[in-house]
Order: C-alpha cells, then sequence, then structure tokens
C-alpha cells in the first residue's frame, strides 16, 4: 500500500489540507464562527463554475480564485447583514448560503452541458473526489497550506487576542477589521482547497471537528492547535488507508466520519475544566 | 501638565440616540477618579467615548492633551468582567501579556522586558502562582485581577476601568484597593466607573458624577453634598433619605 504512488498522492493531499482547515478551524471556532465554513464552502461554488467557464478547463488557480472571491464576498455579506438588519446570524447564513449555492448549481448544470463540461467531472465539487487527487495537486495544496501556515503564525497573537477580548483589541489600538479580514481569507482560503478532494458539505467538517475535539482535551490554544493538527492527521490517514482497503468506499465521506468517531473518544475522555481553585 | 481627561460638549450614544448629553469635565493628573450614578446613566457610554469605541455624536473628548489614537500606549483599559468569556483557553499569564501589545508589536516577537513587566503585574495582584493555570479555573475575584494585571503590565499613565469592583471578593477589593493608593504615589491617574454609592466616598479622591448629563464634577470634599446625589440618583435610595432627614434635622436645630 505504502508503494503506491496513487495511494500516497493521496494520503498527502488529505494530510495537507487537514493541516490548513484544522490549524484555520481553531480561531474560526474560538470566535463562535462554526458554521462561517459552510456559508463559504457553499457560496464558491458560483465562483468555481464561472472560473472554469472563463477557461473550459479545471484550471486549479483559476477555479480557486473564482471560489475564493465568491466565498470570500458571501462570508462579507453575511456579516454585513447581520450588523445592519434585524436578522440573526443562523437566518442570515442560511439565505445567503442557499442563495449562493442555487445560483452555483444553475450554472454547474448549464456548464456540464456544454460539450467539453462532461469529461471535466465538475459534479466532484458536491461531493468531493479525495481518490483522484494527483501530484499536481498535491504541489499546489503544499505551496497553499505554507503561506495558511505562514500567515496564521505571524498573526497568532492577533487572532487570540481580538478572539478573546475584541473590545479590548480595539482600546489599544489593533486593527481588529483587518485582522478578521485576514482571518476569513484564511478560512476561506482552506475551504476553497479543500472543496474539489471532500466536497462542498464536508469540508466544514474538517474545519470544525478537529477544533472541537481538541477543544475537549486541552486547556490552553498552543496545546489545542497542536492536538487539532493531529486529530485532522489521524482523520485523514483512517480516511485514505479505509478507502484503499475497500476501494468502494468514498475517500472524503470516510475522512469525515473517522472524525466523527474520533469525536465520540475524545468527548468520553474529555478534561473537567469546571474545577475551582482557591 | 495637561489634564488626564478634557471632555467638552460630548454627546454620544448608540444607533443615533443619544445616551449622554452635553457633558463637559476635566480630570486633572494624579487623581482617583469615580465616575458615579445610576444604572443607564450612561457611564460606559462614557468610557467607550473616551477609549473610541464608540464616536462622539457631538463634542471633544482630549486624553493627555492629545486625540485618544495618539496615546493609546499611555492607556490601560479594563473592560468589565463579564465582556469575555472566561472559558476561552488561555492562561493567566497569555491574558496579563496582552497588557504589553500594540499595533507596532503584535506581529513581532516580544521583548524579554515585555514578560518582565506581566510578571511584575502578576506579583502585584497576587497571581503568580496561577501564572500558567487556564483563566476558566480562576474564580471571579481572581478573574478581575487578571485583568488588572493586564492594565498593570501597560505600566501606563492613565487607567480606565469599568466596574472593576462589582461581584469581587473581599481579598479581590482589599488588594485592589491598594494598588489604587500605590498608583496615586506614582503619581497615575486611575478613572473608575463604580455604581456603589455606599462604597464610593471611601474609594476615590475626586468625582465625576452624570446622570446622561453632568452632574457634578470636582473634588471629594465638594461632592459630598446632598443635593449633587438627589439628582444623580434621583432621591429614589434609601442612604439618601437617610442624609435628607440628617440635614432637615441639623436645619430645624439650627432653626430652633
Amino acid at each position: 500500500m505504502f508503494q503506491e504512488p496513487n495511494f500516497l498522492w493521496v494520503f498527502a493531499g488529505s494530510a495537507l489540507l487537514a493541516i490548513s482547515a484544522s490549524r484555520v478551524g481553531v480561531f474560526v471556532f474560538l470566535q463562535n464562527k462554526s458554521l462561517s465554513g459552510d456559508v463559504i464552502s457553499h457560496s464558491l461554488l458560483p465562483g468555481m463554475v464561472i472560473g472554469y467557464l472563463l477557461s473550459g478547463e479545471k484550471n486549479f488557480w483559476l477555479l480557486f480564485m473564482g471560489g475564493f472571491i465568491t466565498g470570500y464576498f458571501a462570508q462579507i455579506l453575511t456579516e454585513k447583514i447581520i450588523k445592519i438588519s434585524f436578522l440573526k446570524a443562523d437566518v442570515a447564513m442560511a439565505v445567503v448560503l442557499t442563495m449562493f449555492y442555487g445560483l452555483g448549481v444553475v450554472l454547474l448544470t448549464v456548464a456540464e452541458k456544454l460539450p467539453y463540461g462532461n469529461q471535466a467531472g465538475l459534479s466532484a465539487f458536491l461531493l468531493g473526489k479525495a481518490a483522484a487527487l494527483t501530484n499536481l495537486d498535491v504541489g499546489m495544496y503544499a505551496v497553499l497550506t505554507a503561506l495558511i501556515l505562514a500567515f496564521v503564525k505571524w498573526s497568532e497573537k492577533a487572532l487570540i487576542t481580538v478572539s478573546f477580548d475584541s473590545t479590548y483589541a480595539k482600546a489599544i489600538g489593533l486593527p481588529v477589521g483587518r485582522i478578521n479580514t485576514l482571518l476569513t481569507s484564511l478560512l476561506t482560503g482552506a475551504v476553497v482547497m479543500g472543496v474539489q478532494a471532500v466536497g462542498v458539505v464536508l469540508i466544514s467538517a474538517l474545519i470544525i471537528l478537529p477544533a472541537l475535539g481538541s477543544r475537549l482535551i486541552s486547556a490552553s490554544i498552543r496545546q489545542m492547535t497542536s492536538y487539532a493538527m493531529a486529530i485532522s492527521l489521524l482523520m485523514s490517514a483512517g480516511g485514505t488507508v479505509i478507502s484503499y482497503i475497500y476501494p468502494k468506499m468514498p475517500t472524503g465521506p470516510i475522512i469525515v466520519v473517522v472524525g466523527g468517531m474520533l469525536l465520540i473518544v475524545l468527548y468520553l475522555f474529555r478534561k473537567k475544566t469546571n474545577e475551582k481553585y482557591e | 501638565m495637561n489634564d488626564a481627561l478634557n471632555i467638552t460638549n460630548l454627546t454620544a450614544g448608540y444607533l443615533g440616540r443619544p445616551v449622554i448629553f452635553d457633558l463637559c469635565f476635566t480630570v486633572p493628573q494624579g487623581v482617583i477618579c469615580g465616575v458615579i450614578g445610576p444604572n443607564g446613566s450612561g457611564k460606559s457610554t462614557l468610557l467607550k467615548s473616551i477609549m473610541g469605541l464608540i464616536h462622539p455624536m457631538q463634542g471633544t473628548i482630549q486624553v493627555l492633551g492629545h486625540s485618544i489614537d495618539q496615546v493609546r500606549s499611555k492607556i490601560a483599559y479594563v473592560p468589565q468582567r463579564e465582556s469575555v468569556d472566561w472559558n476561552f483557553p488561555v492562561s493567566v499569564y497569555d491574558v496579563a501579556l496582552m497588557g504589553r501589545y500594540a499595533p507596532d508589536n503584535i506581529f513581532k516577537r516580544l521583548k524579554n522586558s515585555d514578560k518582565e513587566a506581566t510578571l511584575k503585574a502578576l506579583e502585584k495582584v497576587h497571581l503568580l502562582e496561577y501564572k500558567d493555570k487556564p483563566i476558566g479555573q480562576l474564580s471571579g475575584g481572581q478573574q478581575q485581577r487578571v485583568f488588572i494585571a493586564r492594565a498593570l503590565a501597560r505600566e501606563a499613565e492613565l487607567y480606565i476601568m469599568d466596574e472593576p469592583f462589582a461581584g469581587v471578593d473581599s481579598v479581590t477589593e482589599s488588594a485592589i484597593l491598594k494598588l489604587l493608593k500605590e498608583m496615586k504615589q506614582e503619581k497615575k491617574t486611575v478613572v473608575i466607573v463604580h455604581h456603589d454609592l455606599q462604597t464610593a466616598f471611601d474609594y476615590f479622591d475626586y468625582f465625576v458624577m452624570i446622570n446622561r448629563k453632568l452632574i457634578f464634577s470636582g473634588q471629594k470634599k465638594e461632592a459630598l453634598q446632598p443635593q449633587y446625589l438627589f439628582e444623580t440618583y434621583g432621591g429614589g435610595l434609601p442612604a439618601l433619605d437617610r442624609i435628607r432627614t440628617a440635614g432637615n434635622a441639623r436645619e430645624e436645630i439650627a432653626k430652633s
């Protein structure tokens, strides 16, 4: 199995994806924005299809840019709606998410009817196709993962301060708006990168499951970050190995199911943080 | 020397509705100033305006003689304890260290002097031995002291605190009072929002009394007039009734 190049590419690709998603996911989780991943993943669909229609082929960076633009725009739109209207966050998210996703499915149907559309396997966006990851994809994933990790490291103090106490962050003059923009961009980057592997619906599991699982057993952000990465690596290893042994099993969904089972185990071994001292 | 605060014609509020109207007052440097008033009197709105967290609808605010953005490094702000999630996975030290953060070092490595100042601040609030504890494991009073340590770590000139005495134990209360005395000796200025009238006159030596408008600002000896307390609290407090009765009795004795 480990000599099989295809298996290795799939494993490397999903591991890189898991690392980026979980690193960003810790902060998304701590800011109580866990559903933002869903908003972005559904809303990137029209952008990706437009990127495809413009190029006429599945060019990774064009699809990435297209998806990034509509996904990011949808998230900003949701935040604006929550801020200026009487709508609650869940309603605003549901409205934006379904509108963008609906538009995406319409465009996708159009694109697939085009003469060159069918072979491109555009429907992989919906459910993902991790087993089809190639050495080219893995190269792009490595570049994106390195970028995401570098940005998070660079802004980590700011992200922690804003997530913990944004009023204080404003009071000491930190550029809170720009720091949040950075986090949204990193989240969008991780989501768009992962969609081709695990699909629109499941990508947010890679963002949130590792963060939640690590939160159950850790007391500091440093611990949480390393546990989240470990959990996400276990998920991707479990998923790729199982779907290799049973070739009919889809890799992406198996990764998420493994994550869910890990979560149950971690819940049983969770840390009791309620005891007070003094 | 510039006033710590110089506020002229300040009107501020939320969503176009003013909460405080036309406030004019100054707070000199080196005082421990209590901002007092009943619930809903606009104390927090005033603090948020001073910190530039909301924009005034009208009027000007000078902090240490400048606009707030020019002097943020000299100001330490202590928000209300309930304003954050205390289950957030950070340690006591992590929070206190945030006192050293500023726009020019947030994306860089911190210096050793930052770490030393943080440890010194934790020692002052008796939390040094708890420095690696997650903040979720602290009592309410200890949490308040973490916030104060974060402000002390800043080594600021002006400290602005929103209800630091709210719901704290007596250990914390006396620790904060001792710190206030030290800060006064070091000629620092402290502005504290406080709603408990019973204790206000023990804690502070300078007063700003508001009830959506300015009622009084000045030294403690002038602040102790019943008329100001009536205007501030609208005569709805039993303590005020006692002062009023005592005042009437004194007048009657004087007449007879």
